[in-house]
C-alpha cells in the first residue's frame, strides 16, 4: 500500500515536470507578482491531484484541462479583494527564492511556440488584441470591449473569429 | 439572450472571459447543443496552446510545497458507475492496458474505477503519457562492431547517446558518427483506425518526417533507426491522419532531444 502511494506520488511528479512552466507561466502572466503566480500554482497542482479521478477524457485532453483551471485559479486571485493585501505583503518576500528549477521541462518545443506565435500573427489586431486582453491579461469579454470602446457582440464575434482561425492555423483537431 | 448569442459565446467562454452569469448559461445551452459543445471542445485544446508562448520555469520552491501538499491532501474519490466490474489482476494498468479510443492519450474514467490503489497512478501517468521507467538501451545488439546496418552501428557507436523524453515512456539514442538515431516508442496509447502516430525530426523550428509508427499507433512497442541531418536537434511525436501528414499536427505529444 505504501509502494502504491509512492508510485502515485511518483507520475505525479512526472506530470508537474511536464505541467510546471506552462501552469507557473500562465499564473505569472495573469497575476504578474511571481509570488502570487507561485501560489496560484500550488492551488492547481493541489487540485489536479485531488480531482485526478474524476478527470473526463472524453470532455478534452489533459494539457486543456489543466490550463482551463490555470487560467481560472489566476483570474480569481487577480479579482479577489484579497490580492491587493496580499501583493503588499508577499513584495518583500519575493526575491528570497528565484532558483529555477532544473527539472521542469524548460519550454516547449520551440516548434510549438513558433506555430502559437506565427498563428497569433495571423489574426487581425483587432482578434489579436481582443485574445490577449481575454486570455493573458483575464478580462472578461465586457471589459475588453470597454478598453477597446467596441460594442458587447463585436467582442464576442471577434474572440470567436480569432479563435477559428488559430485552431485552424494550428491544426488543432476539432 | 437569443440562441444565436449563445451560439457565439463559445470564444470568450473557451477564453474564460464570461461572467459567472452568462457562463451558466451557456454552459446550459451546451447541454442540448452538440455542434457549440464540439465547438468549445476545439477552441480549448487551440487556447491550451497559448500557454506554450508563457512557459516559465516556475522556482525550486513550488516543487517542494506542491509535493509535500499532495503528500498529506486526500484524494477525492472517482464518481462511480454503477455496475459492477469483475476484478481486475492489479497489474500495472498503464503500460499493459493503454486506453484504445481517445484522442489525447488519456485514460478513461470508466477504466479506472475498477482498481482503486492503482487510481492514480494510472491517471496521472496517463496526463502525461505513459509514465514509467525510460526503457534502456539493452534492447539493441551491441555485439557486433563491425556493423553494417544504422541500427547496429547506432547499437555500437562509441559516441551513441541516449536521452529520456520530456515526459512518458520510451527512449533516443542517438550516434553523430553513423549519423542515425534510434528511437524506441513505448507506453503510446493505441489509436483509432482513423490515426497514426509519426515520427518527426526537427531542426529547431523546421520539421522533417521520419517515418509512421505502426506498430505504436496500435499500442505496442516501437524501435525504429533513421538517418538523421545536420541541424536536427529534437525528435518529436504526433498523431495524425492515417497515411501521416506533410507538416506536423500539433500539439506535439511525446519529444525528446538528439543527445545530451
Amino acid at each position: 500500500m505504501r509502494l502504491t502511494a509512492l508510485g502515485q506520488e511518483a507520475a505525479f511528479e512526472k506530470l508537474y515536470d511536464a505541467f510546471a512552466a506552462r501552469v507557473f507561466g500562465l499564473a505569472r502572466r495573469i497575476v504578474r507578482d511571481p509570488s502570487q503566480a507561485e501560489e496560484v500554482a500550488q492551488e492547481v497542482f493541489l487540485e489536479i491531484w485531488r480531482r485526478a479521478s474524476r478527470f473526463d477524457a472524453g470532455k478534452g485532453s489533459a494539457t486543456s484541462w489543466i490550463m482551463t483551471l490555470t487560467h481560472a485559479r489566476s483570474v480569481d486571485r487577480v479579482r479577489s479583494a484579497q490580492a491587493a493585501t496580499d501583493r503588499d505583503l508577499k513584495v518583500a518576500q519575493a526575491s528570497t527564492e528565484r532558483d529555477v528549477d532544473s527539472v521542469v521541462e524548460a519550454v516547449e518545443s520551440a516548434f510549438e511556440r513558433k506555430a502559437v506565435q506565427r498563428c497569433l500573427g495571423t489574426l487581425t489586431d483587432l482578434q489579436r488584441e481582443s485574445i490577449t486582453l481575454a486570455y493573458y491579461s483575464g478580462y472578461t469579454y465586457r471589459e475588453v470591449a470597454e478598453l477597446l470602446t467596441a460594442p458587447l457582440p463585436t467582442i464576442k464575434t471577434r474572440l470567436r473569429d480569432g479563435l477559428i482561425r488559430l485552431r485552424d492555423c494550428l491544426g488543432v483537431a476539432t | 439572450m437569443s440562441t444565436a448569442d449563445l451560439h457565439l459565446d463559445t470564444g470568450a467562454m473557451a477564453l474564460g472571459a464570461l461572467p459567472d452569469d452568462e457562463a451558466a448559461a451557456v454552459q446550459a445551452h451546451l447541454q442540448t447543443c452538440e455542434s457549440c459543445t464540439a465547438e468549445l471542445a476545439g477552441f480549448r485544446e487551440t487556447v491550451a496552446m497559448l500557454a506554450a508562448v508563457s512557459a516559465e520555469v516556475p522556482p525550486t520552491s513550488l516543487r517542494r510545497t506542491v509535493m509535500a501538499q499532495i503528500a498529506v491532501t486526500a484524494q477525492l474519490p472517482p464518481l462511480m458507475t454503477p455496475t459492477a466490474a469483475p476484478a481486475e489482476p492489479p497489474t500495472d494498468a498503464v503500460v499493459t492496458e493503454p486506453p484504445t479510443d481517445l484522442p489525447d492519450n488519456v485514460v478513461p474514467l470508466r477504466r479506472w474505477y475498477r482498481r482503486p490503489a492503482a487510481l492514480v497512478a494510472a491517471a496521472v501517468a496517463a496526463l502525461v503519457i505513459g509514465g514509467g521507467a525510460v526503457i534502456g538501451i539493452n534492447q539493441l545488439d551491441q555485439g557486433d562492431q563491425t556493423a553494417q546496418t544504422p541500427e547496429q552501428c547506432v547499437a555500437a557507436a562509441a559516441d551513441r547517446q541516449t536521452t529520456a523524453p520530456a515526459a512518458g515512456q520510451g527512449s533516443v539514442v542517438y550516434a553523430p558518427s553513423c549519423g542515425a538515431v534510434t528511437v524506441d516508442v513505448s507506453g503510446l496509447p493505441d489509436l483509432p483506425d482513423d490515426q497514426t502516430y509519426q515520427l518527426w525530426a526537427l531542426a529547431g523550428t523546421q520539421p522533417r518526417s521520419l517515418d509512421l509508427l505502426p506498430d505504436a499507433s496500435a499500442g505496442e512497442s516501437q524501435l525504429v533507426t533513421k538517418p538523421t541531418q545536420p541541424g536536427e536537434d529534437l525528435v518529436a511525436i504526433t498523431v495524425e491522419p492515417a497515411g501521416g501528414s506533410p507538416t506536423p499536427t500539433l500539439p506535439i505529444i511525446w519529444q525528446a532531444k538528439l543527445g545530451a
